[in-house]
């Protein structure tokens, strides 16, 4: 019997995927202080991406992406890009792992080899996922709101210490709508919005299937908000010319609040804190993978290669760049152009295209 | 060699338990042989022959102790040898009209026999007839009805169960006197053969969870069952995790109430706790007082409870983690304090720790297992080794003590004391990971707790309910107790249930009137 996931459950999953690595990167930083707007214009393109992938969805419902593929396609060009997906999420999955062992290993644990790092942080994925997606959305339903509990904390410690002005952040479009347009396409576009085609392969395990264009469309604008209010925060407390310069800005901003002399410091625990939105994203990729191969390779479940797929995760996530800044300059020059524009928006739009010709076709 | 055990069943039939299963036969002799030879060396046992109306010969078997002598005296053996005037057609009716004795049960084979006598019934043996009667005059030294001493409440009822099983269910009838209060018998355990009560009050408990219980429970197949422990690991539906996925009580109350809230109790007999199911993680949060005292108070000292089960979980791991890797985290003046406190310490936290709460955990050890002439000595001494002595002497720091006199007390406040045991337990592997990556260890360690929680499910019931997967009416009884004017509703463990345990929202405020 297939394992179902709830409505609140899918999109606390699909939250802390959106907002997991996202939020403490500079998103959109090339627009200087117009960051945020990029962010809302990488969000309404997310939304009409969205659109595209809950119409497949309509158009196909029960099917996983992987499922849906060979049905428009056909077998012939359907199996070979069935497998580019899967493969592109597992190639995305240690992305997000390196993320986050550059991340800590960056900060926090600056002695500790990278490789103890993400393979802990792995095994706990691995055990998680092999529990099923109901152990996995169940995880979600408690880690989530602690995460929010965190954040909403951390802001008001970051308001409290009277580091933050909101004036940082005129004068709006400054370098004009061309330079926010070109910081949001098509970074902000593709990661994190772009990245939610990963989640065709989770709705058939939805209890209601209706409920998918629904889930989809909240789950992009608000955490589209979120990002957007998180990043106008950061901008009103360090302002537009740090944005660029920090790998982490948020990090900046909790370094610099304090609360009395008391409270101060707490970037440790927002960093522990983003774990938990790292947990969500690798743990989603790993699953949808996982998904997606089992049904390439007509397995009957995908909890096996779950644990397969994270024993590769950890040694890639390693070697696909030598340095950390390597790994930021694939990820911001080549990943985009080369994977995510393709496989999130050209090939989906041409399914939706083929797939409503065949649907009126059929019809007549 | 890897291939695992065939399974096996328990196969002690020896050539007395073949008896066992014969039928009793109309030659007194013969009968009596059998028994004879079953009861060899047990010296306890009495055969008592007499002359039933000075014709029928007759034996009384029972065991010495178990066994009310006076009764049998006076009600049996009295009347018995009384000379009866006139034919009787059958010994066996003019006996039931001739005893005063309220329970009387026919046996007719050995293994009745057998039953009857190693619980207290002595068995009436007639020639020439192969029935027998029980003769219930069951009696034996038992334990009166105390306070229960695991769980202790300043507010509620001062009664506790016992060890022998008919207190028990009358404990439990008295409190709910509606005829849907069942209660379902069985033996388990070869040897033993220990009475097992299912309890469970008709259209609150969900049929099929009713079913499973019974069925988990007539699966086990074993030699002896001496304390609720034995079934408890026996039904469990995850015997190696560290949480207890059943919740054993010795307050009859709790059990009522976890009874009208559609759940299942398990009595075993000889032994004071019973056992409820299906639980979630939240309950063995609660105790029993909480739904004596005010709505307000209760709930926060709930909100109490969570916090330091938390702090019980991770704080010397934080310490660990803190003082090792995230100095900077501790506001300056609070860390040269501490850092100066160290400064004579020989260990790393890491050693520090282990060595404090280990020596902690050995002294409650012994203060739970010594006897209680000497506990106070037990208790002297601890404050002195983990406390000042070991501070002045330069092998601990003050922090370091004070962090483990938190976690101790904290661990004190659950309510229930297996949970206490499982979180005792997993602070080790998270001091451990502290020391090992700093927070991130201490994090990774805490997720793989809520994981491991989420996996959980006891009779089909998710651990984490009503959290995960979210139930919104629950929550009225989960991180803070309703009033009772709210509770309207029952909470929803598996399948059909009777919703409404009170009419909605029904205050007894003065009228509008009397303002």
């Amino acid at each position: 019997m297939q394992q179902k996931i709830g409505f609140i459950q899918l999109f606390y999953i699909m939250l802390g995927f959106e907002i997991g690595s996202t939020v403490i990167f500079g998103l959109g930083a090339e627009a200087k202080q117009d960051a945020w707007l990029a962010i809302l214009a990488g969000m309404f393109c997310g939304l009409v991406l969205m659109w595209v992938y809950t119409k497949l969805f309509e158009h196909y419902p029960g099917h996983t992406l992987t499922q849906m593929i060979p049905k428009i396609v056909g077998r012939y060009i359907g199996y070979p890009l069935n497998a580019i997906y899967v493969l592109y999420f597992i190639y995305l999955a240690s992305r997000v792992a390196r993320d986050f062992g550059e991340l800590v290993a960056g900060t926090i644990l600056p002695k500790t080899p990278m490789l103890v790092v993400i393979g802990g942080f792995i095994a706990v994925i691995v055990y998680c996922l092999s529990g099923g997606i109901e152990v996995f959305g169940r995880t979600g339903e408690i880690l989530l709101p602690f995460l929010f509990l965190i954040a909403i904390a951390s802001w008001i410690i970051v308001y409290s210490s009277q580091i933050f002005d909101i004036a940082r952040i005129t004068p709006i479009f400054e370098t004009g709508i061309g330079t926010v347009w070109r910081a949001a396409f098509p970074i902000v576009v593709t990661f994190p919005f772009g990245e939610m085609v990963l989640f065709m392969m989770f709705w058939p395990m939805l209890h209601d299937l209706r409920k998918v264009k629904k889930l989809g469309m909240m789950v992009v604008l608000v955490s589209g908000i979120l990002l957007t209010v998180n990043m106008i925060n950061v901008i009103s407390v360090i302002g537009p010319k740090w944005i660029s310069d920090r790998t982490y800005p948020l990090l900046t901003v909790v370094k610099l609040a304090s609360v009395g002399n008391f409270i101060e410091r707490i970037d440790a625990v927002v960093i522990i804190t983003m774990i938990i939105g790292g947990f969500f994203k690798v743990g989603s990729f790993i699953y949808g993978a996982a998904i997606g191969a089992a049904e390439l390779f007509k397995l009957v479940s995908a909890r096996s290669l779950v644990v397969l797929f994270g024993a590769i995760v950890v040694p890639l996530s390693l070697i696909i760049a030598t340095s950390f800044m390597e790994h930021v300059e694939i990820g911001l020059k080549k990943v985009p152009l080369f994977l995510h524009v393709p496989l999130q928006i050209i090939i989906p739009f041409i399914l939706l295209v083929i797939s409503a010709i065949r649907k009126r076709y059929r019809r007549t | 060699m890897f291939r695992r055990k065939r399974f096996k069943k328990l196969d002690n039939l020896n050539t007395q338990q073949v008896l066992k299963q014969q039928v009793l036969s109309s030659d007194l002799n013969d009968n009596l042989q059998v028994l004879r030879s079953m009861y060899q060396d047990c010296f306890d046992v009495v055969f008592r022959t007499l002359l039933m109306g000075g014709k029928t010969k007759a034996v009384l078997v029972y065991i010495e102790g178990l066994s009310n002598i006076e009764e049998l005296n006076d009600h049996v053996l009295g009347s018995l040898m009384e000379e009866t005037e006139g034919e009787i057609d059958s010994p066996q009716s003019a006996l039931r009209e001739k005893m005063t004795i309220s329970k009387l049960n026919e046996v007719k084979t050995f293994a009745d026999c057998i039953e009857n006598i190693s619980i207290g019934n002595p068995v009436l043996l007639l020639d020439e007839a192969e029935t027998g009667l029980a003769l219930g005059l069951g009696k034996w030294e038992k334990r009166s009805v105390e306070e229960p001493t695991a769980e202790s409440l300043v507010r509620g009822p001062r009664e506790g169960f016992v060890e022998t099983m008919g207190v028990n269910t009358s404990l439990l009838r008295r409190k709910i006197k509606s005829p849907d209060l069942k209660m379902k018998s069985m033996k388990i355990g070869s040897y033993t053969s220990t009475d097992i009560v299912i309890a469970y009050v008709e259209g609150l408990a969900d049929q099929s969870l009713i079913k499973e219980v019974e069925n988990r429970l007539k699966r086990i197949d074993i030699d002896s069952v001496l304390e609720s422990g034995y079934i408890e690991e026996l039904i469990e539906d995850s015997p190696r995790s560290p949480f207890p996925q059943l919740i054993n009580t010795e307050r009859p109350d709790t059990a009522a109430a976890n009874l009208l809230e559609g759940r299942v109790v398990i009595l075993v007999d000889g032994t004071p706790f019973a056992l409820i199911a299906p639980i979630g993680f939240f309950s063995l949060l609660q105790s029993p007082e909480d739904y004596y005292q005010r709505a307000l108070v209760s709930s926060s000292i709930r909100l109490l409870r969570m916090l330091f089960m938390g702090l019980s979980l991770v704080l010397p791991a934080l310490y660990v983690g803190v003082t090792t890797y995230h100095q900077e985290m501790v506001p300056t003046s609070l860390l040269i304090s501490v850092a100066a406190s160290r400064e004579s310490v020989p260990f790393p936290a890491f050693v520090e720790a282990l060595l404090m709460e280990i020596t902690f955990e050995a002294l409650r050890e012994a203060g739970v297992r010594l006897p209680k002439q000497i506990g106070a000595a037990v208790s002297i001494v601890g404050a002195l080794v983990i406390g000042e002595a070991a501070v002045s002497a330069g092998l601990v720091s003050a922090p370091m003590v004070i962090v483990v006199a938190i976690t101790g007390i904290s661990s004190f406040m659950m309510p229930h004391y297996t949970q206490g045991l499982a979180l005792r337990l997993l602070r080790f592997p998270l001091i451990f990971l502290a020391a090992t990556l700093g927070l991130l260890g201490i994090m990774l360690g805490i997720i793989t707790i809520i994981v491991h929680l989420c996996t959980l499910r006891s009779f089909g019931l998710p651990y984490l309910t009503p959290i995960a997967p979210l139930q919104g009416r629950e929550l009225k009884d989960t991180f803070f107790r309703a009033p009772w004017w709210m509770m309207n509703t029952r909470p929803h463990l598996t399948g059909k249930f009777d919703t409404y345990r009170k009419a909605s929202w029904k205050k007894t405020s003065p009228s509008k009137e009397e303002k």
